[in-house]
């Protein structure tokens, strides 16, 4: 069955990049993509998507705000969410697993990494 | 001595004509055919001068030229024919390859299909493996160049590429052997450089500029020489294309060439004059410049490209030895 990914990113390349990879990975995946929290929310509410990619920083609602709505709501705390962020120092990565998201991705993306991850929770 | 008695002859048996079978029709017709030396044919008559005969020669000689000439265009309407069936079956079967590719190397249930496909469409094995192959690289090759464009977004451009080959099962040995085709796909869409495109005409302008924006340009467009000199002191172009005439009260092509030769600052730039024998704003090829050329009008694109790649390459091999 079509898992669904929704994708939380602010910079198109970025967006662009990762629907690529997922395009190319073999996956029974749909994709839905948000360039900013408050869509992602919206869209996580409509969608109810399997797994959540979220930037932190992006404009209008940043991601840590907009993760924070999201496990406050009873019909999508289940939901894993990868924070998708250039912010690297431990400080950044506790921080995202404070507000409960379940893995910290770094970019610049390469793509077998990234997809080994997403496959941990969208695998067959 | 017995007396020789003779039998007694055996009467035929009265047989009701209309019962008789055909067979025995034709043998009894058989046995009444009695031998009969051939007539002797009359000999030929000697051909005469006879301008009758000689127009109904010709008359059929045109006739079979006509019949062979009919032939040989029903014939060759034949090839058309099984040639764009072929053509056709062929563009069928890309595209459904082109479809099954773009995201790699397709599903095993794609795969079916496509075999499918091409039993009922009868693309010989050869050419199924053919087209397959060129389809793959085509697919590998786009998708390398969308990866180099969103380069700075990725931890590594090998380790990528590397991922690509797999996902488009790339062998070694296609990598290799298409490796300079891929690099010059990937040089063909890089920056080449500035060019100022000095010209009124709305038809030069709507082609021509198109085809080097893509083909690597940053393309300014000056709509006569006066507004040409004011950009070429800002841009600093590598090259510039000038139509020969402009509107009453602007400089001709060639006054704005001798402009641009008086500046030592540019006088060394690529300089292509569109020109064509009617304008009246001529200038002779003995007097060009080494980095001066003149280009027929109506302006054929792979002409101009040509002449300015040339000229380009005169100036790089000019700069490497200095």
């Amino acid at each position: 069955m079509s898992k669904t990914i929704l994708l939380a990113e602010d910079d198109e390349d970025n967006r662009d990049l990762v629907e690529f990879v997922i395009a190319r990975s073999g996956l029974d995946v749909t994709m839905h993509t948000a360039e900013n929290g408050q869509i992602a929310v919206e869209l996580a509410r409509a969608q109810k998507p399997d797994l959540i990619l979220m930037d932190m920083q992006m404009p209008v609602m940043d991601g840590y705000t907009a993760v924070s709505i999201i496990k406050a709501d009873p019909e999508l705390h289940h939901i894993p969410i990868i924070a998708f962020t250039a912010l690297a120092r431990p400080e950044d990565k506790m921080r995202t697993r404070d507000i409960g998201c379940i893995e910290h991705y770094t970019k610049p993306m390469d793509p077998e990494e990234l997809l080994t991850l997403i496959q941990k929770y969208v695998g067959e | 001595m017995e007396d020789f008695t003779p039998e007694p002859a055996i009467p035929e048996p009265i047989i009701p004509r209309q019962s008789m079978s055909r067979e025995s029709d034709v043998v009894r017709r058989t046995q009444s055919i009695t031998y009969m030396p051939p007539e002797e044919t009359p000999p030929r008559p000697a051909p005469v001068a006879d301008s009758g005969l000689n127009d109904q020669i010709a008359e059929m000689r045109r006739q079979l030229q006509e019949l062979t000439s009919a032939l040989q265009h029903e014939r060759k309407a034949r090839e058309e024919v099984l040639k764009q069936q072929l053509e056709s079956t062929v563009r069928q079967y890309r595209s459904a390859l082109e479809k099954a590719w773009q995201f790699g190397a397709p599903k095993a249930k794609d795969v079916d299909e496509i075999v499918r496909l091409a039993q009922s469409l009868s693309i010989p094995t050869d050419v199924e493996a053919s087209i397959t192959r060129e389809v793959k690289l085509m697919m590998y090759g786009r998708a390398v160049k969308e990866v180099i464009a969103k380069r700075k977004n990725l931890k590594s451009s090998s380790s990528t590429l590397e991922w690509l080959r797999k996902v488009y099962q790339i062998s070694l040995n296609e990598y290799l052997e298409y490796e300079s085709q891929f690099l010059m796909d990937l040089v063909s869409d890089q920056f080449r450089g500035t060019m100022l495109f000095v010209a009124t005409d709305e038809k030069i302008r709507a082609d021509l500029v198109h085809r080097f924006k893509s083909s690597g340009f940053a393309v300014v467009l000056a709509l006569n020489p006066e507004s040409a000199l004011e950009k070429v002191d800002k841009l600093s172009p590598n090259v510039i294309i000038c139509d020969a005439l402009f509107g009453e009260g602007s400089l001709s092509g060639v006054k704005f060439l001798h402009i641009i030769r008086a500046n030592p600052k540019f006088n060394f730039i690529p300089f292509l004059l569109l020109s064509d024998t009617s304008d009246g704003a001529q200038i002779p090829t003995t007097d060009l410049r080494p980095n001066e050329a003149v280009v027929n009008k109506p302006v054929d694109y792979d002409e101009l490209n040509a002449a300015m790649n040339d000229k380009l390459n005169q100036l790089r091999h000019y700069i490497s030895t200095l």
